[in-house]
């Protein structure tokens, strides 16, 4: 898995590449966790180049965007995934927790808004 | 070539070389000396011994001749005085035998002869007279006006005594005529005082007459042949008078060393000779004791490099010998650490610190290993318990065909299936995937499993039993995070209804009237959420029929459609639905078993990531 960060108004985006499975979930929640005892409070996750992502991936995203809300008023949402990945959001349900949107831009909008 | 066998090559070039160089030019130095000081030795015995016949000649024979020739020649004394010193004379020169006075024209001679020596021949019945007196042709074969004739060299065998013969001319007034005084002089004393000489003990003095022959040898022994006498053969018949040194082969093939001189007046050739190895047995000594020495110096030499080559390459070894052993997998040998303070010690000391880090190194190794065998062991118990959990034995039902096989991934996946029967008409299928994998996953599933026996047993809708199972999954959930997706299905074999509730899971493929003209299709999406995460979630129901014989419902997890291969393809639900529309004929069994295998061919040995499992239910 490869992971870059970019931060603009302090939202960062953060572009993975490759399975987003139960062998790579945790380098993605490493670096979250890190961003965020760096102060951070808002995630995009860009999708665009996940192939595949399993219940594991899921799982990561769950508990990374809960504790958000929880503890510092944070959040994290989806931009741009495949179809196949948006399909597993949308069977597993959890669209109906986590905002997933068209591009990396128009989430972080959200955000700010 | 070891360092041992190079330390030795070295030292020994170096004490071999300088010993060497020195004892050579020791010897050739010590060789030209005593060359030089044997031949001026043999020069000097020369010369004495020809002072030896010299003063004989002079004073012991001359000298009394002399004095006798004065007295005959006087004319104041009369005959009988005359005869009288004449036997004085005689009395005072013991090597003078005989004396005879020969006057021309007179028959008989006056011969005089000593009365020892008389006595010597009698006693070997010899004529002293006879013996001794000299032919008067002979005499005046040596007759010399001006000077004395010295030579005719004779031996008396009888007696072993050498004579020679002194003639000397008599003043012609004396008897009015020629005459001649001669006298026999023998040689005894002479042979005694050359005999008595030092140089006898280490060498041999020999004296030879004009031809060549031995004197003072009974058997006149004939050396003519010699190199050396043929040389003063040459000098006795020139006249030269010398002395000099040359090296011969002697006819006994010894390598001889010889002085010859040669007396004047006396025709004999003095000769002193040694054998060159006598002469230089100095040299051969001095050869001997420095072969001695230099072995000796040599094999200390030897010693020394052995010592110093094996206390130089000892630690080497040791340490060589070590790295082998450590190399074999023994760290628990001990390097003794010399004590020296040179490159060695330090050597060693390193060797010993890198020892002792392998040894902390495979120590930890050891319990990492042992850590993680443990934790492999315990991965495959769960492994084994969470496999125990799912059903392996399949009821018989009447109507149905019903069969579920989970294929695990090497590590604790999170599927789930089950099947029970909850009333007389009543069957409940459920599948589910517990997110995440490991000894966690299994525990959540275990947790998951119990709690849906439980609600299932007491609910009989589908819907129904997922919303309250998520609302006591999150109850109990003290801050996991984990979530199951759960699809769950209750048959009634009466009416042939199949009411289905899904929480989060995929939805399955249906063989049924109400859809498709005996072809799979997935079941429609419905709005759900996975278990587990949030509460108070209404879950969705919906329902199908199975009329006919046939009609399927196929159950699966997302390891089934999420496996890749090496290209990093997806399989897909694509391949998926067309795999069961060509194995639509076969029994639950042995279709859940085709999928699974048709998969893991697709995958062709990548390793499998998720578990896959299928259940499927098949109205018979």
């Amino acid at each position: 898995m490869k992971i870059t960060e970019n931060v603009q108004n302090n939202v960062s985006r953060i572009f993975l590449d490759g399975r987003f499975d139960a062998n790579t979930c945790g380098e993605v929640e490493q670096f979250i966790r890190k961003r965020i005892d760096d102060g951070m409070h808002y995630f995009v996750l860009d999708m665009e180049n996940v192939s595949f992502i399993a219940s594991a991936g899921l799982r990561v995203v769950l508990v990374i965007a809960k504790e958000l809300r929880n503890t510092s008023r944070g959040d994290l949402c989806i931009a741009s995934p495949q179809p196949n990945v948006r399909k597993v959001f949308e069977i597993s349900g959890i669209d109906n927790v986590l905002q997933i949107h068209e591009d990396v831009e128009r989430a972080a909008k959200g955000f700010l808004q | 070539m070891s360092l041992r066998a190079k330390l030795l090559f070295l030292f020994t070039i170096l004490s071999i070389i300088p010993l060497g160089i020195a004892g050579r030019n020791m010897t050739q130095i010590t060789r030209d000396e005593l060359k030089s000081a044997a031949n001026d030795h043999l020069m000097s015995v020369a010369g004495q011994v020809t002072q030896v016949v010299e003063d004989f000649y002079r004073y012991s024979w001359m000298n009394p001749l002399l004095f006798i020739q004065k007295a005959v020649e006087n004319e104041s004394l009369a005959v009988n005085e005359k005869l009288s010193l004449l036997t004085e004379g005689m009395k005072n020169a013991p090597d003078l035998v005989a004396i005879q006075i020969s006057v021309e024209g007179v028959d008989s001679p006056l011969l005089v002869i000593q009365d020892e020596f008389s006595a010597l021949l009698k006693q070997s019945s010899l004529n002293a007279e006879h013996v001794l007196r000299l032919d008067p042709h002979e005499i005046a074969g040596h007759r010399n006006q001006q000077e004395a004739f010295v030579g005719g060299l004779t031996y008396l065998e009888q007696v072993d005594r050498w004579l020679l013969t002194i003639v000397i001319p008599l003043a012609e007034t004396t008897f009015g005529r020629t005459a001649t005084l001669a006298a026999r002089v023998n040689l005894e004393r002479l042979a005694a005082r050359i005999k008595e000489h030092s140089f006898n003990k280490t060498g041999f003095i020999t004296l030879i007459d004009a031809e060549g022959h031995k004197i003072f040898d009974s058997n006149r022994t004939d050396l003519s042949q010699c190199s050396l006498v043929k040389t003063i053969k040459e000098l006795l018949s020139s006249d030269t008078r010398t002395i000099g040194v040359v090296p011969y082969v002697s006819p006994s093939g010894e390598r001889m060393l010889g002085a010859y001189a040669l007396p004047t007046n006396l025709d004999v050739g003095i000769i002193v000779e040694k054998s060159e190895a006598f002469a230089y047995m100095a040299v051969t000594q001095m050869v001997k004791n420095l072969i001695l020495w230099v072995t000796v110096g040599f094999i200390v030499a030897i010693v020394g490099a052995i010592v110093v080559s094996v206390s130089l390459t000892r630690p080497l070894r040791k340490l060589t010998q070590a790295a082998r052993i450590i190399s074999e997998g023994d760290l628990s040998i001990n390097i003794e650490t010399p004590k020296s303070k040179d490159e060695i010690g330090e050597l060693s000391l390193a060797f010993e610190m890198m020892l002792e880090d392998l040894r902390s190194y495979i120590a930890r190794l050891t319990e990492t290993t042992k850590a993680k065998e443990r934790a492999e062991s315990e991965l495959k118990l769960a492994h084994d318990i969470q496999q125990s959990f799912l059903p392996r034995n399949f009821p018989d039902w009447e109507q149905i065909d019903i069969w579920g096989k989970c294929d695990p991934a090497r590590e604790v996946g999170g599927d789930y299936f089950d099947l029970f029967q909850i009333d007389d008409d009543h069957y409940g299928m459920v599948i589910g995937d517990v997110s995440g994998k490991g000894v966690p996953a299994a525990l959540f599933m275990a947790v998951s499993r119990t709690l849906f026996r439980i609600l299932s047993s007491r609910e009989l809708s589908p819907d129904l039993v997922l919303t309250e199972f998520n609302n006591k999954l999150v109850e109990l959930d003290q801050g996991s995070n984990m979530f199951i997706t759960l699809f769950y299905a209750v048959f009634n074999d009466k009416t042939h209804r199949l009411i289905y509730s899904s929480a989060g899971h995929n939805m399955p493929y249906v063989k049924g009237s109400r859809l498709s003209e005996g072809t799979f299709l997935m079941l429609p999406g419905m709005k759900t959420m996975v278990a587990g995460i949030m509460d108070g979630i209404t879950m969705p129901v919906a329902e199908t029929f199975l009329r006919r014989s046939g009609d399927t419902i196929v159950l699966y997890t997302d390891g089934m459609i999420e496996a890749d291969n090496e290209e990093g393809e997806i399989f897909g639900e694509e391949r998926l639905e067309t795999l069961l529309n060509h194995y639509t004929d076969l029994p639950a069994k042995e279709l859940c078993e085709m999928l699974i295998k048709e998969v893991k061919e697709f995958q062709a040995g990548r390793p499998q990531f998720d578990d896959m499992t299928v259940l499927t239910l098949k109205v018979k």
